[in-house]
């Protein structure tokens, strides 16, 4: 890895030379090449027999649970003092039971200190995600694994499951963490929508027959195992856990002191403005949605926002994130994590002053542009930070992806930008070559939006689709579209109406390289077009209003590990994708609303609504297949190029920080690389 | 003057009245509102949001209702509560936003007045008593300069150089170190290491402003009868230049100190920016940015108001200072 990094960097040299301003994408969350994802996530549990208390939980593939009762737990040296002072229990008190605690795998054992050092514009998910514990959670592999959780049991018809919790685990208050703080997130947060937010489709399913929706109910059987029951069969459920509802516990005890359920709306009132929060509400949002942001919510999470004056306020300019004593994973030699001893975050105010901390070394952990590899690798050594590079689950660059409205409001643009010959024409008037290497400098390549390499429905004729450049061609295709070439050199409709592709986009994405690039093919295929890069706000008003003709940019980004289980951006589930426009609204509403899909469109809704339905694992992978196979045909989202590596700017000595790895949403972005885990070499 | 004074003041409150309508209306005009730009910068964080909870939302926030009704609301809380309302992104009382920042906003603000009047007044008078002297010549150079490079590629630049020779770009007025432990004696001296780059940054086109009005005014008024005069019954060079041309060469310079005060409460903006200061300044900018319109209307009413006090003070100087302004204004 590390000669690949060399590499990598001297050819960055080399490349870029003189760090050029032209080409950038929207964000660094894009990546080519190739992709590790080994199988579609879609590989739900193997249905094991009908589910009783006693079941052996599941094998746990990547961590362990138990250790050996021989193996004495040990602390890190700032705890032990606590310990030593009586502030705090001995550490085998505080860890659940030995046969009970999660044994993280790692590369090397580490040793105790240290701190994370970030930088962030604002707190939002990005301090959360890293350190977010899911009652399962992803590996890179797109299977899940126990986490908070024990194991779990689910019956043959996948309708009821049982999950296991490990005794004696804690909450970082040190009150025990229990299946009624499962079953009271679900009762009292989910359910009444505490923190704002409409009940997660994981936990609701549908009466194949009627297609009347159901929801799903928790019970606790005793203290570390509680059962979630559908109506029918939930086949996917914990992966949609693991994306939607990601922890699925609340500190009850800690609920039960603030919520008007429990103290009365007027109690609770004063509770809110006590914590300096506008209304009962923002404190249901804050404490139970965005809980590790706020100072004093009990958490599972290897690092707790500090409750110090100065180091405990989000908004701050600093804040710190510290080690969770109670926190409830060893690993192999007993030592409990994390190593690290806590997180200190920076405020910036602008995004390029993350660089700048990258460059003189301060930040641990950064996320880079490869627009500014010249710059890291000059100073990478005064930095003392190496380049580390992980993939996207990224259909393709995400400022060079092309949608096409297909329910747009004028109707013989509705008709062109539905016939499939129309798109080809997009598609391979562009060539992809020249667009790569002027848009990345040599860091992507052509290729059509597709999944990435490895993850389900890859395929190399789909990613090569439509790639060829063919001027000619596309004109033909122009022209069996009943366009008609006009006395300006553009094409016409039929009826003499001129025709204008009106590209818009937001201006956050960072699409004007892309467009500028892309327009002057299109002009040359003898397509007039037009670019208005629009605030986020105004398209968001845009949108779903169908205001929006042609998009060029991520709304919403192509992403997928598995369409199965997050079909947002490539099923018309709701209001919000520029391509299928319209249709979101009908398949939101029922049809009542919207407009009514027809062909290709309708078919891919109609598979949805049979993945939802469908248990068996081989029948789903076969639907989602199949979902993809539209995709492949229709090509909704016509891409440009490939997305560019995800890349990281790392403290040299921050060890078991994965090399290679997969960005993604479902994965938790940094989460994946398991913070917890890593420590400082001396 | 008292008279003057008086009318002064009962004009305050309509004017504030008009410019806190006049902000609200403007802060609301550009499409879509806070939940807008929180559920777009959540939703690239990979959060989902559905119909039912954006409008959730809005309700939360009370953006459901039309803008004058919410200007209407906000006014009634200022009047009769004090209360300033909500900021949305900070999920705190906008006056709490406020005050966090003040302190720092006005010390550092009034370092860089004194470094601005300190610097400049003597440069303006000596380039003026020694016009066309080499030393007007580079006065004038650096003047010109200072005038005409934006403050924050001046920022941009001290910043790389100081990366460049120290590896410490000095982002921020706080060390790591001072940010957890506090500015205390010991770091002080850091501190005001951190302090040199903003104040010549911000401090630069004022200085460079205030030394171009004065050298003018004063090249204008040593020509005057009276300094002739002065001059022509011996008095000695230096009360010519202080006592008799200075006074009344400064009287630009203290109407332009109108807007001090309100520049004390806001601090620069896109220098703080790239500077990474915090102050006042990129708080508002930002609100703007996301339509957090509480925060940003209260900021804005607050200079507004500033301004409108930093003109009265000023005029009031500038009387008490210029006989002739006192004259007029106590006939009229």
């Amino acid at each position: 890895m590390k000669k690949r990094v060399i590499a990598l960097l001297l050819s960055a040299v080399m490349i870029v030379a003189m760090f050029s301003a032209c080409g950038n994408s929207a964000n660094n969350t894009t990546d080519s090449g190739s992709t590790n994802v080994t199988e579609a996530a879609t590989s739900t549990p193997a249905p094991t027999e009908t589910a009783t208390a006693e079941a052996t939980p599941t094998p746990v593939p990547d961590s362990q649970t138990g250790v050996d009762e021989t193996v004495g737990f040990t602390e890190a040296p700032d705890l032990a003092a606590l310990v030593e002072t009586g502030e705090l229990p001995a550490v085998a008190d505080r860890l659940p039971v030995a046969s009970d605690v999660m044994v993280e795998q790692m590369e090397s054992i580490g040793t105790y200190g240290g701190s994370f050092s970030f930088a962030y514009t604002s707190a939002g998910w990005g301090t959360g995600k890293p350190i977010e514990e899911g009652l399962f959670r992803f590996k890179s592999d797109g299977t899940i694994e126990p986490n908070v959780a024990k194991g779990y049991d689910v019956n043959e018809d996948a309708t009821v499951y049982t999950i296991y919790l490990r005794e004696g685990m804690k909450w970082s208050d040190g009150v025990d963490f229990t299946a009624d703080d499962c079953v009271f997130f679900y009762d009292h947060m989910c359910v009444p929508q505490t923190f704002g937010k409409s009940l997660w489709d994981c936990f609701k399913v549908t009466n194949p027959e009627t297609g009347e929706e159901t929801t799903a109910s928790f019970a606790k059987v005793d203290d570390y195992t509680f059962t979630v029951t559908f109506e029918y069969s939930k086949p996917s459920f914990l992966e949609n856990l693991a994306i939607n509802a990601k922890w699925c516990y609340a500190p009850m005890h800690y609920h039960m002191e603030i919520l008007s359920e429990f103290i009365g709306e007027e109690a609770a009132q004063a509770k809110a403005t006590e914590m300096g929060f506008a209304d009962v509400a923002a404190m249901g949002k804050e404490t139970g949605y965005y809980f590790w942001n706020v100072s004093g919510v009990p958490t599972l999470n290897p690092y707790v926002l500090s409750t110090e004056e100065g180091k405990n306020d989000v908004n701050g300019d600093y804040y710190e994130f510290v080690r969770n004593p109670y926190y409830w994973k060893v690993d192999a030699d007993g030592q409990q994590l994390p190593y690290v001893d806590k997180m200190e975050i920076t405020r910036i105010s602008d995004a390029s002053q993350g660089l700048l901390y990258v460059l003189d070394g301060t930040t641990t952990v950064a996320s880079v542009g490869w627009q500014d590899m010249a710059t890291l690798s000059e100073n990478a050594e005064s930095g003392g930070y190496r380049i580390v590079e992980w993939d996207s689950s990224s259909w393709s660059d995400l400022p060079s992806e092309l949608q096409l409205n297909q329910t747009v409001e004028d109707e013989d643009l509705r008709a062109l930008f539905q016939n499939v010959d129309f798109r080809q024409a997009l598609s391979i008037c562009v060539d992809r070559d020249e667009y790569a290497n002027l848009i990345s400098d040599g860091w992507s390549v052509g290729r059509q939006a597709s999944p990435a390499e490895g993850a389900m429905g890859y395929s190399e004729e789909w990613a090569a689709k439509w790639t060829e450049y063919d001027v000619d061609g596309a004109k033909a295709l122009l022209e069996g579209c009943g366009l008609v070439m006009g006395d300006d050199g553009f094409y016409n409709f039929a009826n003499g109406k001129d025709f204008i592709l009106n590209i818009s986009a937001f201006t956050e994405a960072e699409t004007d390289d892309q467009a500028q690039v892309l327009m002057k093919y299109f002009k040359e295929a003898g397509i007039n077009c037009t670019y208005t890069p629009v605030s986020k706000d105004l398209l968001n008003e845009n949108l779903p209003a169908n205001k929006v003709e042609c998009l060029l940019g991520p709304v919403a980004p192509a992403e997928t590990v598995s369409i199965a289980l997050r079909p947002d951006t490539l099923v018309p589930v709701r209001n919000y994708a520029c391509w299928y426009g319209q249709v979101g609204n009908w398949y939101t509403s029922g049809g009542t609303e919207g407009v009514a899909p027809t062909g290709d469109l309708l078919e891919l809704c109609n598979l949805y609504d049979e993945l939802k339905a469908t248990i068996d694992t081989e029948k789903r992978n076969e639907i989602a297949l199949q979902m993809l196979q539209l995709h492949e045909d229709n090509i909704w989202i016509i891409g440009y190029m490939a997305p560019t590596s995800v890349l990281w700017a790392i403290d040299d000595k921050l060890m078991n920080f994965p090399e290679r790895s997969i960005y993604s949403d479902e994965f938790r972005g940094l989460g994946i690389a398991h913070l917890q885990c890593c420590y400082f070499a001396e | 003057m008292a008279n003057y004074i008086v009318k002064r003041i009962l004009l305050f409150f309509p004017t504030v009245l008009i410019i806190s309508f006049v902000v609200f209306f403007i802060i609301q005009l550009p499409p879509g509102d806070y939940v807008n730009s929180l559920v777009a910068s959540r939703t690239a964080e990979g959060e989902i949001f559905t119909e039912d909870d954006i409008n959730e939302l809005r309700e939360q926030y009370g953006l459901d209702d039309p803008w004058y009704v919410q200007y209407g609301n906000w006014v009634k809380g200022i009047v009769t509560e004090g209360d300033f309302g909500y900021s949305f992104s900070y999920g705190r009382p906008v006056w709490s936003v406020i005050m966090d920042r003040l302190s720092l906003t006005i010390i550092v603000t009034f370092t860089i007045m004194i470094f601005t009047y300190l610097v400049s007044l003597p440069i303006g008078i000596y380039s003026a008593t020694h016009q066309y002297s080499p030393g007007d010549y580079i006065a004038t150079t650096i003047g010109f300069l200072g005038m005409a490079t934006p403050n924050f590629l001046l920022a941009i630049m001290l910043m790389y150089l100081s990366f460049k020779w120290t590896g410490d770009p000095l982002l921020g007025l706080f060390s790591t170190e001072m940010l957890q432990e506090g500015v205390h004696l010991y770091n002080f001296g850091e501190f005001l290491q951190r302090m040199i780059i903003p104040t010549i940054v911000i401090g630069t086109s004022g200085t460079c402003g205030i030394i171009r009005t004065v050298r003018a005014q004063m090249l204008d008024e040593q020509a005057q009868q009276y300094a002739l005069t002065a001059r022509a019954k011996g008095v000695s060079e230096a009360v010519i230049t202080y006592k008799y041309c200075l006074r009344a060469a400064l009287n630009p310079v203290v109407s332009g100190m109108a807007g001090s005060l309100s520049s004390l409460f806001s601090g620069s903006t896109i220098s703080a920016i790239v500077m990474n200061l915090a102050i006042q300044g990129p708080v508002l900018f930002e609100s703007l940015k996301s339509q957090d319109m509480y925060l940003a209307g209260t900021i804005v009413l607050v200079q507004a108001i500033l301004v409108v006090i930093g003109t009265l003070l000023s005029d009031i100087v500038l009387a008490w200072m210029d006989p002739r302004i006192r004259f007029t204004t106590e006939r009229g």
